[in-house]
């Protein structure tokens, strides 16, 4: 599902550059990225994404070498194939909920399948909320339609960019099991990021960056 | 989602934001249509009332005073004065005067200016009657179209006339004793004549019976005068005579002053008068129109700044909508269509504003009767305005979309 190899980069305005050891992520499987603050993590999962460009390497995603795409065939492959759960989800204010996620649809070139999106919602227990504003949302439940909406589009790889921080201990076991379980129940791989030692538990396969 | 519905949702989103650039933009293209409006159609209907007239005589007085009570109905008459001063400029064989057209003013009936003249008055302005015939004889009238509109007289009806020009006025009465019958309704001219009442000049003089026995002046008693000619042959009193070239020569250029210089009569060229006016009020709508233009500036400012600032709150949207596959065009097309639908909106509402307030100051002013100013008239190129409103928005939209297209996703997205 995702392979990564010699991947290194290099910030275009400073000397930083990082080098990142190979990854591997099967389909259907899921992997902990695992580190310290300011080691490169996002910029990695950003380089998986295809929002940055590497500076020697390969990635392959879902049988795609990201190299080969042009700028706009990387716009079209991440919104068709990737979904992304952030620390803080941000919707589209001024829009209901319904209609963020209707939106992520077109925007992936699919038809708005308004079923697919109330049934999202009623498995994350957020089903209520279909027609609410983002500013009405309590965190918890913004950080479950944050993930509906990375699920919207049946992405083949989801990434989970610090999904926990600052949760405390319960409410980690239970973002972790969550993604876990939707991932798992959806066949999509994940690929989650995070400085988080408490997520170690649920993973199984882990590479740890320095 | 379209550009269009997610910019009406994003404007909608921030209503006191929204509803404060709408109401700039609203009130400088409301301000630009008021006064192209007004000043289109003033000058236009100052420009048609002018008719084939080149000099009025009439008392000495204010010349511009004149000009609006001969030729447009405006003004209180200068005063009066003599036929017999007149008799040599309603000669036909006149040698500068080609023609003349002699007029009484200074009654009104029904809300509308009694006018007495002779049968000169329908060439002379080109008129034709709908319906009826012109008068043949004294206490007959001739209604202008708006006249007979609103009084809803017809042929044969009879009317009384008040003394004096406002109803209001404390020497105002009504001539109960005599009341005209009407004998004609003019079609529409779309000039001041369809607010008039046309009668002889001997009518006026036999209304006007009781102040000259009391004052011992003559009053009338001979057949009614119906023609020009019927008047170079009596004695009495009128407003005014207008008068046309035989050509434009020297003769005719220094005619006004010899009038001037030789008799009691005031001669007043229109032309020189109307231009004058037009220097006075060209003044107020030149004020009043950069006014409006530093609105106009000062709108696009205020949309500028709030766009700018609502792309910085934004930031986060837009960079997930880049991750989630939008193109840069997209998000150019989305920011531009809101600023676009905010100026062309705001402007719209500001037309719309500026005609309902013409059309509620109607009534109390005249604005229509008085200076043929119609709420319901579009000025020449109007449709300009929302399309000006409509690009700049666009422009106005334009840098704040460049910015956000300009936002690092990847910097946005990691910083949480």
């Amino acid at each position: 599902m995702l392979t990564t190899l010699n991947l290194q980069y290099r910030y275009p305005d400073n000397e930083r550059s990082f080098t990142f050891p190979d990854a591997r992520c099967d389909a259907g499987a899921s992997l902990l990225v695992h580190g310290p603050s300011g080691c490169g993590k996002t910029t990695w999962m950003h380089l998986i994404a295809g929002l940055l460009r590497p500076e020697k390497g390969e990635i392959v995603v879902a049988d795609t070498a990201l190299h080969a795409l042009s700028r706009k065939e990387l716009d079209a492959f991440r919104a068709s194939t990737v979904g992304l759960v952030l620390q803080r989800p941000h919707f589209l204010a001024a829009l209901t909920v319904l209609e963020n996620l209707s939106l992520f649809q077109q925007l992936a070139g699919l038809r708005v399948d308004k079923t697919h999106i109330a049934g999202l919602l009623e498995a994350l227990d957020v089903r209520d909320k279909l027609h609410a504003k983002p500013s009405s949302l309590s965190q918890g439940q913004s950080q479950r339609i944050g993930l509906a909406r990375a699920l919207v589009n049946h992405p083949r790889l989801l990434l989970a960019d610090e999904p926990t921080s600052g949760l405390d201990d319960e409410r980690t076991a239970l973002v972790a099991k969550m993604l876990l379980d939707q991932a798992k129940q959806r066949g999509t791989s994940l690929v989650l990021v995070s400085h988080d030692a408490r997520l170690k538990p649920f993973f199984t396969n882990e590479i740890a960056f320095s | 989602m379209n550009a269009l519905r997610l910019a009406w949702k994003n404007l909608r989103h921030r209503p006191l934001n929204t509803t404060f650039n709408m109401l700039l933009m609203a009130l400088s293209g409301g301000l630009i249509t008021l006064g192209f409006l007004v000043s289109t159609q003033f000058e236009d209907h100052f420009g048609k009332n002018l008719g084939p007239a080149e000099l009025v005589l009439s008392a000495k007085g204010s010349p511009l005073q004149s000009v609006l009570c001969n030729l447009f109905h405006l003004d209180a008459p200068t005063g009066n004065i003599s036929l017999e001063e007149c008799r040599p400029f309603l000669n036909p064989r006149h040698p500068v005067i080609a023609q003349s057209l002699p007029l009484a003013l200074g009654d009104q009936a029904m809300g509308s200016r009694l006018v007495g003249t002779t049968t000169e008055y329908g060439p002379w302005y080109r008129l034709q009657l709908a319906e009826g015939r012109w008068f043949e004889g004294d206490f007959q009238a001739v209604l202008g179209s708006d006249v007979a509109r609103k009084s809803k007289l017809r042929i044969g009806d009879r009317f009384v006339s008040d003394h004096g020009l406002a109803a209001t006025d404390i020497a105002s009465h009504q001539h109960a004793d005599d009341s005209f019958v009407v004998t004609g309704i003019l079609q529409s001219s779309g000039t001041v004549s369809d607010r008039l009442i046309l009668v002889t000049i001997s009518s006026y003089w036999s209304l006007h019976h009781e102040e000259h026995a009391e004052g011992g002046e003559p009053h009338h008693h001979g057949p009614p005068c119906l023609t020009n000619e019927d008047l170079a042959a009596t004695d009495g009193k009128i407003t005014s005579l207008l008068c046309s070239f035989r050509g434009r020569n020297v003769q005719s250029l220094n005619f006004g002053r010899n009038v001037n210089e030789n008799t009691g009569l005031m001669a007043t060229s229109p032309a020189i008068e109307i231009n004058r006016l037009y220097e006075i009020t060209g003044n107020a709508a030149s004020l009043l129109s950069n006014v409006a233009f530093l609105l106009v500036f000062l709108a696009l400012l205020s949309l500028f700044i709030s766009l700018w600032q609502a792309m910085e709150d934004r930031r986060y949207e837009l960079a997930l909508l880049r991750f989630a596959g939008a193109r840069p065009g997209q998000l150019l097309r989305w920011t531009m269509a809101e600023s676009a639908m905010l100026s062309l909106l705001g402007i719209l509402s500001g037309m719309i504003a500026a005609h309902l307030l013409l059309a509620l100051l109607n009534p109390s002013l005249g604005l229509e009767a008085r200076y043929g100013i119609r709420p319901d008239r579009l000025f020449p190129g109007e449709w300009l305005v929302p399309l000006a409103g409509l690009v700049a928005g666009m422009l106005a939209g334009l840098l704040p979309a460049l910015r956000a297209l300009r936002t690092d996703i990847h910097h946005t997205l990691s910083e949480g």
